[in-house]
């Protein structure tokens, strides 16, 4: 009787099994299991913090850098047509602000600011604006030399001859020589040596002032496509609704992965390039490598250092310290990590401390007190290592660029 | 090996009742026999399978078993180059971790990686249809293995799987049924079986066995049963997963699915062995499996164990289900020369391979310690989905050329998957550091030690260090013995659960 029953079920319980497997093939080979297509509610907490970074970090910061790039544009095309000092001043100052905010976005490129192959939604925007560390002065030379007629025509001219860096140049070198090599046709046809100082210097101004244009039309490009909740497509809705039917994440933790994955900025380029290696720590065969610095005209590393990470400390808050906004320490909180969080967060503090610690620019400490360089390096170190192993562990995130793969 | 395969050949086709093929197996079966006498029930079912005389069985649910293994190999090799996977694990990286002993193994050019995976699909399709059968498994085995073997950051227990059934579809008669080679044979008149010695399936049985019941036993850790981790970390950031996600997030969830995962893959051996169980734990199974689908990116992990569980059904079950439907396609298994019985693979080989199975897992414990910390013995034991690891590594180089240290990050020489994989495993840190130093003496450099950094969480436990930060490297000899570099594990408890 038993075996009677058992044989009749068997077919039933056969086909039952084949046709779930027969899902998960179809799951398997067209790739729907993860992301699109969410049946389930977005974990609430998670779906705060990436609504509270996108909305009210990350988006108010590019507003920021936007309205700042305006007024760099502004004062630069009012100080190349009036060469006070007085515009001169206001000019480098206007450098500073507009520099400042965007070392806090440095550390936020998510969606179209960031690699189009390597970040969802990416569209290469920071390479137009600040290509850092490419940066090619002979070509900014050439242009200043053979002039550029308006903003579209600089627009055609390579990422690296162009963008804030190249800005920096313009506006802070002291001297009127170019950084061509002899052998360079600017020099061996004598072009360059024709020019006065003056002139030197007024065509430095101009071209520094359509390339503040320029970057000042890529920020409100960046801002326009983040848009807001009312603009259809904009890729805000990727923090305000991650698993909606958008192309971009297929939840709020893959949102706020791409956010982590911007942050480890503070370690690949803020601690290994702008300190490791200036500091003489990482890929410099000498004791130090002051010529690796990042600001080398206006010579504002250190404040760039510490601007990325305050960036990084509003991510890790959800806003400014002592705010509201819910950020990766509220997640960590409710994972039960507090204790964690507050390491973390004493480290980020530690970090800002010791680069503020440095005395003077970055290029004298590394002469006078290179000790408080690589004090500041090790405190950097100790914020990163909490990112690479606990933070990511917890919250389960990925390291960057990490393409999906399997596991078991 | 081969010796074996060509001896099993030889006997294919020849009806013989002879078990012990030679005056030696005779001697241990002897022996073994009188062993066993008195030992326990378990000991006397040991020895009737590896030296019970060849009795025979029908090969319909090998036949299945063989189809949809090589189907889904085709699938999951085709998913592997389409994905561009063979470029991110074969073109992409500069250096590429050994395992201990394979130091021979080499990557080629992506263009031959690529048309080595297409021979592992066509020889995978081979394998499916039953189209020389027996080449195209020689042919999947040997390149599938060799191509996992290249670099250690691609292991995955269901690759070292597929690897094992790789061998036993070389040396086992999957073709016996429902193959095209047999249909082949039977055009050319010759007579094929549609039965295959009942070793053959019990040995595949067994292999399917012992991966759930050492999965199970390696479950069996407070982690994972007392504190709900990794599962904990996991379920809180994949609620939004279709159909799982919400139940993941319930309360105790973390708790619920670690004992169940515990349970299910420590009875599955022998609830699926016995026909009463089998017909509830299959679908219990299948849905288990369906959810690890669902929750976690273990490629054809869920889909390969639902297969192989297929094995432990009555060898004849296909026939039942496709009698209804009128199907014939499979030779019945009363054909005259099917009353025969034959010999299966040399129960030499049986038992060699059922020892090793058993003991290439329990190896670890040789070690003492946390191995989901120090890893010694991590690697072919089955210990699946156990460790949410992340490490911080930082290598320091030191050579007389240099007043202080030298600060090396993996990422130098390794793509983001590599380091990722690298970062919680000592041996891959050492390989790499050994690297880093060798190309340091390339440049130049003299007298130069190099020191690492490895901090490591476990678990959700706060990051610890897992190599002596104070030994140079250059000096270690990578081995299998107990590394001595290797720091304890951190004592604490790992992430607490979330209760409501």
């Amino acid at each position: 009787m038993l075996q009677t029953g058992s044989r009749r079920l068997l077919p039933k319980v056969l086909l039952a099994s084949g046709l779930w497997m027969g899902c998960l093939i179809s799951c398997f080979l067209l790739g729907c299991s993860k992301g699109g297509g969410s049946t389930a509610p977005e974990s609430a907490i998670r779906l705060q913090a990436a609504r509270q970074l996108g909305e009210f970090v990350i988006l108010p910061a590019y507003g920021e850098f936007s309205n700042a790039s305006d007024a760099l544009a502004f004062t630069l095309t009012t100080y190349a047509s009036d060469l006070s000092e007085t515009n001169r001043t206001a000019a480098e100052e206007d450098w500073h602000r507009a520099m400042d905010v965007w070392q806090r976005v440095e550390v936020m490129q998510v969606g179209p600011l960031g690699s189009m192959t390597e970040v969802v939604g990416g569209l290469d925007l920071r390479d137009e604006i600040y290509p850092w560390p490419s940066l090619n002065l002979c070509a900014v030379d050439q242009m200043t030399l053979d002039g550029v007629s308006g903003v579209d025509d600089l627009r055609d001219a390579p990422v690296n001859a162009r963008g804030l860096g190249a800005l920096e140049y313009l506006l802070f070198v002291e001297d009127s020589d170019n950084r061509c090599s002899p052998l360079a046709p600017i020099n061996v046809d004598g072009s360059w040596d024709a020019l006065s100082d003056s002139e030197v210097l007024q065509r430095r101004l101009n071209l520094a002032a359509l390339m503040a244009e320029l970057v000042s039309d890529y920020a409100d490009t960046l801002v326009a496509l983040w848009g807001t909740s009312a603009v259809d497509g904009a890729f805000v809705q990727e923090f305000q609704n991650p698993s909606g039917s958008s192309a971009g994440y297929g939840s709020a933790q893959e949102a706020l992965n791409g956010i982590s994955d911007a942050m480890f900025y503070v370690d690949t380029e803020t601690k290994d390039m702008k300190i490791g290696e200036v500091a003489g720590l990482t890929s410099c065969d000498t004791d130090t490598c002051p010529d690796a610095r990042e600001s080398r005209f206006a010579n504002r590393s250190k404040e760039h250092i510490r601007q990325n990470l305050v960036g990084f400390r509003s991510l890790f808050f959800g806003g400014e310290p002592g705010s509201d906004g819910v950020g990766f320490d509220d997640l960590l909180d409710d994972m039960g990590a507090s204790d964690f969080r507050q390491s973390m967060g004493t480290h980020i503090d530690g970090a800002i401390a010791a680069v503020d610690a440095i005395d003077g620019t970055l290029v004298a400490a590394l002469g006078d007190d290179l000790q408080s360089v690589r004090d500041a390096h090790s405190a950097i170190r100790l914020m990163t290592d909490d990112l690479k192993t606990m933070f990511l562990s917890v919250l389960d995130l990925e390291a960057p660029n990490r393409a999906a793969g399997d596991n078991d | 090996m081969l010796g074996l395969f060509r001896r099993r050949a030889a006997y294919r086709f020849k009806p013989t009742l002879e078990v012990c093929l030679n005056t030696s197996s005779r001697r241990f079966c002897r022996g073994a026999r009188s062993a066993t006498k008195n030992a326990s029930a378990s000991g006397r079912a040991a020895y009737r399978f590896v030296c019970s005389p060849g009795e025979s069985v029908d090969g319909a649910s090998l036949a299945v078993f063989r189809m949809l293994f090589g189907l889904l190999m085709f699938g999951s090799t085709v998913r592997f180059m389409a994905l561009g996977w063979v470029d991110r694990c074969y073109g992409e990286p500069t250096f590429f971790f050994k395992y201990w002993g394979f130091a021979w193994v080499r990557s080629f050019d992506v263009s031959v990686m690529y048309a080595l995976f297409g021979v592992v699909a066509l020889a995978a399709l081979g394998m499916a249809i039953g189209l020389f059968y027996r080449w195209c498994a020689v042919v999947f085995t040997l390149v599938f293995t060799y191509v996992e073997l290249i670099d250690v950051t691609n292991y995955l227990n269901h690759y070292y799987l597929v690897s094992l059934l790789g061998v036993l579809c070389c040396l086992l008669p999957l073709d016996q049924v429902g193959s095209l080679d047999g249909w082949r044979r039977r055009r050319r008149g010759i007579e094929t079986g549609a039965t295959v010695p009942k070793r053959a399936l019990s040995l595949l049985r067994f292999q399917v066995g012992v991966v759930y019941l050492f999965a199970g036993l390696a479950k069996l850790e407070p982690d994972w049963l007392l504190h709900g981790q990794p599962l904990g970390i996991w379920l809180a950031s994949r609620s939004e997963a279709p159909m799982m996600g919400a139940v993941g997030n319930l309360p105790y969830a973390a708790l619920v699915f670690s004992w169940a995962g515990f349970v299910h893959d420590l009875l599955a051996p022998f609830l699926l062995s016995h026909r009463v169980t089998r017909r509830w734990f299959f679908p219990v199974l299948v849905l288990f499996h369906g959810g690890t689908f669902l929750l976690f990116n273990i490629g054809i992990f869920p889909l390969l164990m639902p297969i192989c569980a297929l094995l432990f059904f009555e060898p004849g079950f296909p026939r039942r289900l496709l009698k209804p439907m009128g199907c014939g396609v499979l030779p019945s298994p009363s054909a005259p020369l099917e009353t025969k019985k034959r010999n299966g693979p040399h129960q030499w080989f049986v038992g060699a391979w059922m020892l090793l199975q058993v003991l290439v897992p329990l190896r670890t414990h040789l070690y003492g310690g946390n191995v989901l910390w120090h890893e010694q013995g991590m690697r072919w034991s089955w210990r699946v989905m156990l460790r949410e690891k992340n490490g911080s590594i930082t290598y320091r180089v030191r050579s007389s050329a240099w007043q202080g240290e030298r600060l090396v990050s993996p990422r130098r020489y390794l793509t983001s998957h590599q380091e990722r994989e690298m970062s919680g495993q000592p041996d891959m840190v050492l390989q790499l550091g050994k690297h880093v130093g060798e190309q340091a003496k390339k440049r130049g450099l003299q007298d130069v030690q190099v020191f690492v950094d490895a901090l490591v969480s476990l678990n959700g436990r706060p990051g610890a260090p897992m190599i002596d930060p104070s030994v140079d490297l250059m000096t270690v000899r990578d081995g299998v013995g107990l590394a001595g570099w290797i720091l304890p594990a951190p004592k604490g408890p790992p992430l607490r659960w979330r209760a409501p």
